[in-house]
Order: structure tokens, then sequence, then C-alpha cells
């Protein structure tokens, strides 16, 4: 089965959250009866942002693709003991910053070789984007990982900072100071913009 | 100030892309349909009553097994129950024996658990392995086989287009390591040396069985064919040294010393000397699914379980004459076993009663709820498979 181009699609359909649960519900159950093209919609929908998340957190896009992969790639794994009235997303986002958080600190490459360019991969489809610039990278940089997490999380999936200190595992006080430092800090890096 | 900034992130972060997103994602739904489809179709938990009615008939089934000819080797430790009692369980690892480090890994990651019981995470890897003195381990990650410290910083990383797995180091000076990968429908048999640098084909087409390393001065390699046997390579030159066709392997173990193969099938245990002639097949009892296997240190025996009838049974087996030893049997199935690097003891996964059973001298006993030990944050990881017991710690 072929990936469609639309990968990134955007998150807010315009329906109710309940519907979106609901259709979440649907999916789950069916890619459990062995459905691939409910777990292909399921893909669609959260790994973008799950890799999104990562990159934002460990700053490398091959490490953030291993790590939104095996987010998801635990998901499959899990997806026959998966309670459906658990929302799917935020539990896979949860796995994949945890992870992403994870690597940040471990990361240490004393050496890397990638072999990837021996066996070119097929060709990205075609398909109208706007990176991330550089210099909001450069700031996040400036932070530590946990920081750059609960930026990700807060700004990227909109997370409350009590959703936040759920998926961390940290106190909701913390959730806000850190939040509230990044901040700071960000603001610092960033030049403000200046309207044309 | 900071509301400016809030805007510019709200707008940024959900408006625009992370570099490479449109090709990291068509790679990841590659690997990501390859394990959905390779994935077993869920099994349906038994209901209370059928569970009840599998207790109960398990006695039988073990009765019946003692009372046969065939069912003759069954029987030393013997448990009716889901698990073993509080009196023989631990609820956490605390104890775990010293002696070396033990491997794990579940859908949390992959971990190291140290005597006594500590454990670290290494991360998000699978089907990890230890070097051939412990100083590193080996996992992979989808399309990536990375090697570290055994306190999870990586050492190197290499990748390949397909989905890799089952990598084994060579043992002696460690200098490669094989894997297989899967691609286009297809798995092969690579080799990359134990620097991460250089990497070859070995056999187009395998078996997605671990390959094993055959102990010696020379690279040799033992692989399970498509064919439904086994081959034996040089792994350098790929030359063929010998293949054997007497059933599919599941498992391959070379013993320490590498005079003696061990290759656990559906049905049989096939004992090979170094020269690929097949000296044993030792049949499992009728109906009995073999389902795992470890060489003892020794080189003389092996540990290996199988199911039969809803019933799981380890046995020790000789790999010369001699009568197969039972050393535990149980309801359900069991995992994966692991001989202590003394080989004292042997470590004995339990998916269905969420332990892990330590069998030594005495009664066996157990560590319980697995599924949560090595899951700090509960995100369901599921039972943590064994993936090697390894080596007193040492300093290199």
């Amino acid at each position: 089965m072929a990936l469609t181009p639309a990968a990134a699609a955007p998150q807010r359909l315009g329906r109710s959250g309940d519907e979106r649960r609901a259709s979440e519900r649907r999916l789950v159950r069916d890619a459990q009866r062995g459905s691939a093209e409910a777990l292909e919609t399921l893909f669609r929908r959260e790994w973008p942002r799950a890799y999104r998340a990562a990159y934002l957190v460990v700053h490398d896009a091959a490490v953030a693709e291993d790590v939104a992969q095996e987010a998801f790639l635990a998901a499959v794994r899990a997806l026959d003991r998966f309670d459906r009235r658990r929302p799917f997303g935020p539990w896979m986002h949860r796995i994949a910053v945890n992870r992403a958080i994870d690597v940040s600190r471990a990361r240490a490459l004393r050496r890397e070789v990638d072999a990837a360019a021996a066996a070119p991969e097929e060709a990205p489809p075609d398909r109208p984007s706007l990176p991330f610039s550089d210099e909001l990278l450069g700031a996040l940089r400036e932070l530590g990982p946990e920081q750059r997490a609960i930026v990700a999380l807060r700004y990227l999936f909109e997370y409350t900072p009590g959703e936040i200190a759920r998926a961390l595992e940290l106190p909701r006080g913390t959730v806000n100071s850190r939040l509230r430092r990044a901040l700071d800090r960000l603001a610092e890096l960033l030049p403000e913009e200046v309207a044309p | 100030m900071s509301a400016g900034v809030e805007e510019r992130l709200r707008s940024e972060l959900r408006g625009r892309e992370a570099p490479d997103e449109a090709a990291a994602t068509a790679r990841s739904w590659r690997v990501a349909e390859a394990a959905f489809a390779e994935r077993a179709p869920a099994r349906r938990r038994p209901r209370p009553l059928l569970r009840v009615g599998l207790v109960t008939g398990l006695l039988a089934v073990v009765l019946a097994a003692l009372l046969t000819p065939a069912g003759a080797e069954v029987g030393e430790w013997i448990e009716k129950r889901i698990g073993l009692g509080p009196e023989e369980t631990q609820p956490t690892l605390r104890g775990f024996p010293g002696g070396g480090r033990l491997l794990a890994e579940s859908d949390s990651g992959a971990w190291v658990v140290n005597p006594g019981g500590g454990v670290r995470r290494l991360g998000a890897y699978s089907d990890v392995g230890w070097s051939p003195r412990g100083l590193f381990v080996v996992g992979t990650r989808g399309h990536r086989i990375t090697a570290m410290e055994p306190d999870g910083e990586p050492r190197w990383s290499f990748s390949r287009p397909g989905l890799l797995s089952r990598p084994a180091w060579s043992p002696g000076d460690g200098f490669r390591i094989a894997y297989l990968e899967r691609r286009g429908g297809k798995t092969s048999v690579r080799v990359v040396d134990g620097s991460g640098g250089v990497d070859h084909l070995v056999a187009g087409r395998a078996n997605a069985v671990t390959p094993a390393w055959r102990p010696g001065s020379r690279y040799v390699l033992t692989y399970a064919t498509t064919s439904g046997g086994l081959r034996t390579v040089d792994a350098d030159s790929g030359r063929s040294l010998w293949r054997g066709k007497d059933g599919a392997p599941l498992q391959l173990a070379w013993t320490r010393d590498g005079r003696r193969l061990a290759a656990l099938t559906r049905r049989a245990l096939l004992v090979y000397a170094r020269d690929g002639r097949l000296l044993r097949r030792r049949e499992l009892p009728a109906r009995a699914r073999g389902l795992s296997l470890a060489a003892h240190p020794s080189g003389q025996r092996v540990a290996l379980s199988s199911s039969r009838g809803g019933v799981s049974s380890v046995l020790s087996m000789p790999l010369g004459s001699g009568q197969a030893t039972p050393m535990f049997t149980g309801s359900g199935t069991l995992g994966e076993l692991a001989w202590s690097p003394s080989g004292q003891r042997l470590l004995v996964g339990w998916p269905d009663a969420n332990q892990w059973l330590l069998i030594g001298k005495g009664r066996p006993r157990a560590f319980a709820g697995m599924s949560r030990q090595l899951d700090p944050g509960a995100t369901g990881a599921g039972f943590p498979r064994i993936a090697g017991w390894c080596c007193a710690a040492r300093s290199r």
C-alpha cells in the first residue's frame, strides 16, 4: 500500500472533539481487526506531529524519524491490547516525546556511519511546505530537552499544562515554571517582529 | 513580551514542517506497514470459565503425560496455577542474582537488569544482544542498528533501507555483527564489522531466525534458509561450508567450544557436529511444539521449552547420549530462556503468569508483575522478553 502525500493533514479538522474521538475509536477497532487502511489513517493523522515534536526536542531529523517511528511501532505492537477508551494520539505523542527526551540526554554519538546513501530511498513526493525557521530552531536549541518538550507539547499539540504534567510525569508546578523560563529565554533570543 | 513569543510559537510550530518530513513519513509508513503485516493476529483472552477449564484440564494432561513413555521426561516442578504462588514470588526484581547482567526488552524499550535488581533503560531498541564480553550492547530500531555502551550511550549507528532485526555479535574478538534485513518482501543476512564501518551481504534469502556464530578463529555463521533447513558459511567470503536439511529451525545455538550446533525445530532438537554431520535428532513428546532453546555454558547440554495442550515444559537435554531432565512444567506458554553466565541458574519468561522464573537448586522462584517492572511510565509496554544474560561485569 502506498502512502498518499497528504501525510501532514491539519489536525483541526473542523469536527467536534467527540466526533474525532469516535472516529479514532473506530479506526483503532478496525486496525485491531487487521485493517491496514485504518492503520494508515491513524498513521497519517498522528505520525507527522509526533515527528515534528521529536524533531523539536532532538534537533536531528534522522533521530527524530527513529523516535517517531519507534513510537508508532510500539503502538502497532500494543494494538491488540490497546484500550479503545483511551485516546490514541496523545498516547503515541507521550511515548514519542519521552523517548526524544531520553535520546537527547543520552546522545553523544562518537561515531555515526550512515549507509543510507549507498541505497537511495525512493524520491519523496513533491509537496510545497514551509519548514521551521532557522531562527526559531536556533532559539529552541538553547533550551534543555525537557523545556523543548514542554514547548512542543504546549504549542504544537496545544496540551494544557495539566496534560503536559501527566504526559511527562512531572508536577504541574514544575511544568508551569519550566514553560515560563522557556518563554522568557525565547523572548530574549527571538527578535521582535516589526510590522511591515 | 512573551505573548508575542507564544503567538509566534503557535503559528510557526503548527503551520510548518520539520526537515525531510515527507520522505521521513513515507519511509516510516513502509516500516510500520511491514510491522503491521508481520504482527500476529490478536489472541482472544480466555473467558473465566474457559480458564477454569484450562486449569482443571491441565492436571489431566500433565498426569497423562507422566504416565506415558513420552511424558516420562516431564514433571519435576508442576505448576497447575497460572504462575507461582506468593511464597515463591517476589514483587520486585530486588535480589536478582549476580554474576552477570541481563538484557530484556519490551515495548518500553531495552533494559539492562543489574545484579541486585537495579535496572537501566537503554532506549527504544529491539532485538538487543550482548557483545562477547558484555562490554557493549547491539540493538535495532527500524532501519537502524546501533552499538552502545551498557548505559545506553551509542557508540555507532548504521542504517539500511530495509527493516533490520536479529543482530548477533560474533564471539571472540567481536569484530563482526550479523543481522537480518527485510526489504521488498524478502529477508537477507548481512554482516557489518564491529566498528560499524564495512557491511556486506552474506545471503540473499533467509528465514527470520537469529543467525548463530560458530566460536573459533574464523567468522563462520549459520542461518536458517527459506527452504526449511540451515546453512553454514564463511561470513567473510560467503563460501558455503555445509547445509542441513533436517527441519526448519526456530532457533540456533552453537556451543561455547564451537563443537556442536543445536537447532530447535517445531518437533525436534537437532544436534550437528562442527562439520555438519547430524549427530542426533531428539524428538519432542508427541504433539509438543518447540518454543525456545538456550545452550548451557558447559557446551554439554541445552535447556529447551516446549508446549503441548496448554501446558509448557522446560527440559535439560544433553547434546550427547543420556536422558533429558525435567526442570519445570507450567500452564500456558513459556517465553525465552537464558542461562546465567555460571550455568547454575536458568531464567525463564512466563508471559501468561506475568513472571520471570529462576530455576536452580531447590524450588523455582519467580519475579512477579514483570510487565510493570520495566515500564515505569505505565505505558502498557507488555511483558518483557529475556534477551541475554552475560558475563560478570568487568572493566575493559
